[in-house]
């Protein structure tokens, strides 16, 4: 295996802060629930709010508001259940954070179901110390799943693209990481020229993403743990737009080495390409389906500008979407049969859902104007896309069902570009207790 | 004015051709096609450029490197016509013509000299589609100068799609500006 490393990145973390999170729409109906404060025992961290306010941020739950909670109980013993039938809860959580003997935060709480009195669920979650944000998102995807069904997302990662001095000749890029919510994060690189495409490996390991600081595009991958970086593609030409296959063995991605842009494949391991598609219109924009077999990707072969699918064994092509003169840049959902993309409509750019070949046309999810680059939670249920607010690009959250939009803006400038993790290793422990 | 020392003969020409995009529309009404007058081409007196960089605003963070070349950037009255550069039909108009010409000109009775060919699009439509069609624009521009006798040696290209606009704004006026390609010479 060839091994370039170009250079190695320190990852320098930020303060956290993290995106202002504000949600456009919720549920029509939320469900009602309490994170009561936990009884904190010695100088333990304190992880009911960040459990709370993962849980607000779902668009799901309306959560009690301390000062109106007429009981403060930490175990289900103390709980008094008349004062939160008239509070209208349905779920309350209580629990205890201490500090263990081992060193190890221990965070142990109980989800309760008020209207039958029963405890649903019982657990224990514990993680270094330092890790206590972790522990608190860990203990708010194991409720949120037992409420909804539902894998949690609170523990994921993001990626993205942050812009300062756009459009001046000191512009400058740079490429991080954050916790789902923008909190916690690190800058994986800074570059005067632009970064572009970020998308990580399944496995969470690795990033593939294009950077500008050769004078021209070229695909890098950087391994997160170590921050070694390497040229993977710096053919004359565009090299843009590489996503991971989902067993993690290939990069899909677009060169126009041959003259024209089309997809290619490269083998990670050996780096060889397999050419895909051979059309001289534009081909780019590849993304994969689960089960590996499919490419899909955005076409102006037929006149106009549509995402096709082609089998990977055949190369048999055809054409998915049939409405509009602009669907670009796909996600497929997990289920393989329904896809997410850039839809215009009107003269505006939104984030669309529909069927692969349906003849019913799209469904718009998204309202602002500039929507793009659309990134599937790891489990499938929400969106993360880019948009474009008073001039400065920000991050927003939909649901893939249309019904939870969010909005996260960052301080620090103009966002773009997000990628979603894969949900990652975790640093911490649960268990039913 | 702006002056730059050490320069070639030809000092740096800039040019932007703003090429109607409709933003990766394919069906879409003919859009104007905005040229930008640049100063007249002799090889005495080096054309001037017409807007100055702002100075830096962190002496840590090294300037756009992209070349030598500064950008001319649109002032004045730009010449627009109903023509273009449709979408997916890379023709150029009859004034980016005009103007690419003398560029061709030069170019073929300066051999040493060489020249960066630079698409950009604006902000509308996806990034890495846009990363192509800036590729398509710059190879109209590049395909004219080898016709024109132009050799291949003194010309690359380069796309920076829709990441690298002039004017960072959302309006018409800001697309337009940012739909171009530009002229290094290096």
């Amino acid at each position: 295996m060839k091994k370039i490393i170009s250079s190695v990145c320190l990852f320098i973390p930020f303060l956290v802060q993290g995106f202002e999170i504000t949600i456009d729409q919720g549920l029509d109906k939320l469900t009602r629930m309490a994170v009561v404060p936990f009884q904190v025992k010695g100088n333990a961290p304190d992880v009911a709010q960040t459990i709370a306010s993962d849980l607000r941020s779902s668009g799901q739950f309306e959560l009690i508001r301390e000062e109106h909670m007429l009981s403060l109980p930490t175990e289900p013993k103390e709980i008094a259940y008349r004062d939160w039938r008239i509070l209208e809860t349905e779920y309350l959580v209580v629990g205890t954070s201490e500090v263990g003997d081992s060193g190890r935060l221990e965070v142990e709480f109980h989800v309760i179901d008020v209207h039958s009195e029963r405890i649903l669920d019982s657990a224990k979650v514990s993680g270094e110390v330092q890790n206590f944000v972790d522990v608190a998102h860990g203990a708010a995807d194991t409720i949120y799943e037992l409420l909804t069904g539902t894998k949690g997302i609170f523990s994921t990662k993001v990626i993205y693209i942050l812009v300062e001095n756009r459009a001046t000749d000191y512009a400058k890029f740079s490429l991080i990481k954050s916790d789902w919510d923008g909190a916690r994060e690190t800058v994986l690189l800074t570059s005067s020229q632009p970064l572009m495409s970020p998308s990580w490996s399944p496995d969470g390991n690795y990033i593939t993403y294009v950077s500008f600081e050769s004078g021209n595009s070229a695909i890098h991958i950087m391994d997160l743990t170590s921050g070694e970086v390497e040229v993977i593609a710096a053919y004359e030409g565009v090299n843009s737009a590489p996503v991971y296959s989902p067993d993690g063995s290939n990069l899909a991605m677009t060169l126009s080495r041959s003259g024209n842009p089309e997809i290619y494949t490269m083998d990670v391991r050996e780096r060889t390409l397999r050419q895909i598609t051979d059309h001289h219109a534009i081909d780019t924009e590849a993304t994969w389906s689960h089960d590996g077999r499919r490419l899909l990707f955005t076409s102006d072969r037929s006149g106009t500008v549509q995402i096709f699918q082609v089998d990977l064994d055949t190369l048999m092509t055809q054409r998915v979407t049939n409405h509009g003169s602009y669907n670009a840049r796909a996600r497929m959902l997990p289920d393989d049969n329904h896809l997410v993309f850039v839809h215009r409509f009107e003269g505006t750019f939104h984030i669309a859902w529909q069927r692969i070949r349906s003849m019913t046309g799209p469904r718009i999810l998204s309202s602002k104007v500039l929507d793009e680059s659309p990134s599937l939670s790891p489990n499938g249920a929400m969106l993360l896309y880019a948009t474009k607010e008073r001039e400065k690009g920000i991050l927003a959250i939909v649901s893939v069902d249309g019904r939870i939009s969010l909005r996260l803006p960052s301080a620090k400038g103009s966002v773009q570009e997000p990628a979603w993790s894969p949900f990652l290793p975790s640093l911490i422990d649960v268990q039913d207790i | 004015m702006h002056k730059h020392n050490g320069l070639t003969w030809l000092g740096i020409v800039a040019v932007c051709l703003l090429l109607s995009a409709c933003a990766g529309q394919l069906v879409c009404q003919p859009e104007e096609v905005a040229v930008v007058p640049v100063e007249p081409v002799v090889d005495t007196q080096p054309p001037q450029v017409i807007t100055p960089p702002p100075e830096p605003l962190d002496d840590d963070f090294i300037p756009n490197p992209a070349g030598p070349g500064k950008i001319a950037v649109v002032d004045g009255n730009p010449i627009t016509a109903q023509a273009g550069f449709a979408f997916d039909d890379a023709a150029l108009s009859p004034q980016a013509r005009a103007v690419l010409s003398r560029h061709a000109q030069l170019l073929v009775e300066n051999r040493s000299q060489r020249v960066l060919v630079e698409g950009h699009c604006d902000e509308r439509g996806t990034r890495e589609y846009n990363l192509a069609l800036g590729e398509r624009r710059a190879m109209a521009v590049v395909d004219f100068f080898l016709a024109n006798g132009v050799r291949a040696s003194q010309i690359d290209s380069r796309s920076f799609g829709e990441e690298r606009p002039i004017d960072p704004g959302s309006s018409e006026s800001a697309w337009a500006k940012n739909r171009r390609v530009e002229l290094k010479y290096y």
